[in-house]
């Protein structure tokens, strides 16, 4: 449908995506359960890199075939197929453009600059994404899981389709961390 | 076994740990981590006590929701993706349902670094309380050390907890708190 097409179009322009953000995360009633600043660099397609800054630090880095979540608090990676992270990360969805995935979602465009986007898999975590754009920046991300907890991402000192050393996509293990391999599954 | 008599605690001691029984509202926000020999998990932590209810929602670190978890004096909720459970007591509920033992009967007095009865403890050169084996039924061996200290509003708070369990495939619990609120 149009607003879908719409959305693929804008998000297939951005071959590279960089920016900063902050995150909170509101659950049903509204009370603020968490705050996060970071940096998202996406490569189309499909790889990733998420980082959220202290005092609550990860990283996640999608490297095409696999995701790593890096968590220093347990000084632990794991690892799961990037497929299985998709329908769960919302965030992967903006660095996937295999149309597979995005036919499980229904877009509609209320405004020039914003995408509404609903699951239509009822048991899916992520039930609905609005996307915000100023122009063909993407400047804000708002995703509702399925126990209806609200998170928003603003992005700022955005840039897209820049030049990213793919070398930032590259995984190895932080000396000391265990590795919980779940690719498999 | 038999515990070693406790020194007498010291007078700024005595009167933190009255502060900290004179708060009964209050909410933290940080992370918590769950280490066995078999398991290591992680997740963004929210705990909301009220006087002897409370609420802790664990949300993973991209913002999406785990597990929460409501504790009354009757009962115990918890919502885990789209299932629902209830129990007598947060407990045998979070044990049920995840496998994990956490000592939940009192684990509201020891985020606010409160020592309870009949255990053994230290205390720093401020009246603080450091490390704390609670002896007490429900509490099994667990052994817990207090750090990170700040002041909140005048009140001393850890925010830094870590609790031991060396019988449990030597379990440990982390939790840092990032924010203390007091409401």
């Amino acid at each position: 449908d149009l607003a879908a097409q719409a959305l693929k179009d804008k998000l297939s322009k951005l071959s590279t995506y960089q920016a900063e953000f902050t995150q909170t995360v509101l659950d049903e009633e509204q009370n603020l359960l968490q705050e996060a600043q970071g940096k998202i660099a996406i490569l189309r397609p499909n790889r990733l890199y998420w980082e959220t800054y202290s005092p609550s630090e990860n990283t996640l880095i999608a490297d095409g075939e696999a995701v790593w979540h890096i968590d220093p608090f347990v000084e632990q990676v794991v690892a799961i197929s990037q497929q299985q992270a998709v329908v769960n990360n919302p965030v992967m969805l903006l660095s996937s453009n295999d149309d597979s995935v995005w036919e499980t979602f229904k877009v509609t465009q209320p405004s020039k600059s914003i995408f509404d986007v609903y699951s239509l898999d009822e048991n899916a975590l992520i039930k609905r994404l609005v996307l915000h754009f100023d122009d063909t920046r993407l400047v804000k991300l708002i995703f509702v899981d399925s126990q209806s907890q609200k998170s928003v991402l603003s992005f700022s000192d955005v840039n897209q389709n820049s030049d990213i050393s793919p070398s930032i996509f590259d995984f190895t293990l932080p000396e000391g961390y265990d590795l919980d391999d779940q690719r498999g599954q | 076994c038999a515990t070693k008599p406790q020194a007498p605690i010291s007078l700024n001691a005595s009167a933190h740990q009255a502060q900290l029984a004179n708060i009964h509202q209050w909410s933290i926000k940080g992370r918590m981590a769950f280490k066995s020999t078999e398991d290591k998990f992680s997740a963004n932590l929210n705990w909301v006590q009220n006087t002897q209810e409370y609420d802790v929602k664990f949300t993973t670190f991209i913002g999406t929701h785990l597990m929460s978890m409501r504790s009354t004096d009757e009962f115990a909720e918890m919502q885990i993706d789209d299932q629902y459970y209830v129990d007598a007591n947060a407990e045998t509920l979070i044990q049920r349902t995840t496998g994990w033992h956490i000592p939940l009967s009192h684990l509201p007095q020891w985020i606010k670094g409160q020592f309870t009865e009949n255990a053994t403890y230290r205390f720093d050169e401020r009246g603080l309380l450091q490390s704390l084996s609670p002896h007490c039924t429900s509490c099994g061996e667990w052994q817990i050390t207090f750090g990170q200290y700040q002041k909140i509003n005048h009140v001393w708070l850890p925010h830094q907890l870590v609790l031991t369990n060396p019988l449990e495939h030597n379990t440990q619990i982390k939790i840092r708190i990032h924010t203390w609120q007091l409401l």
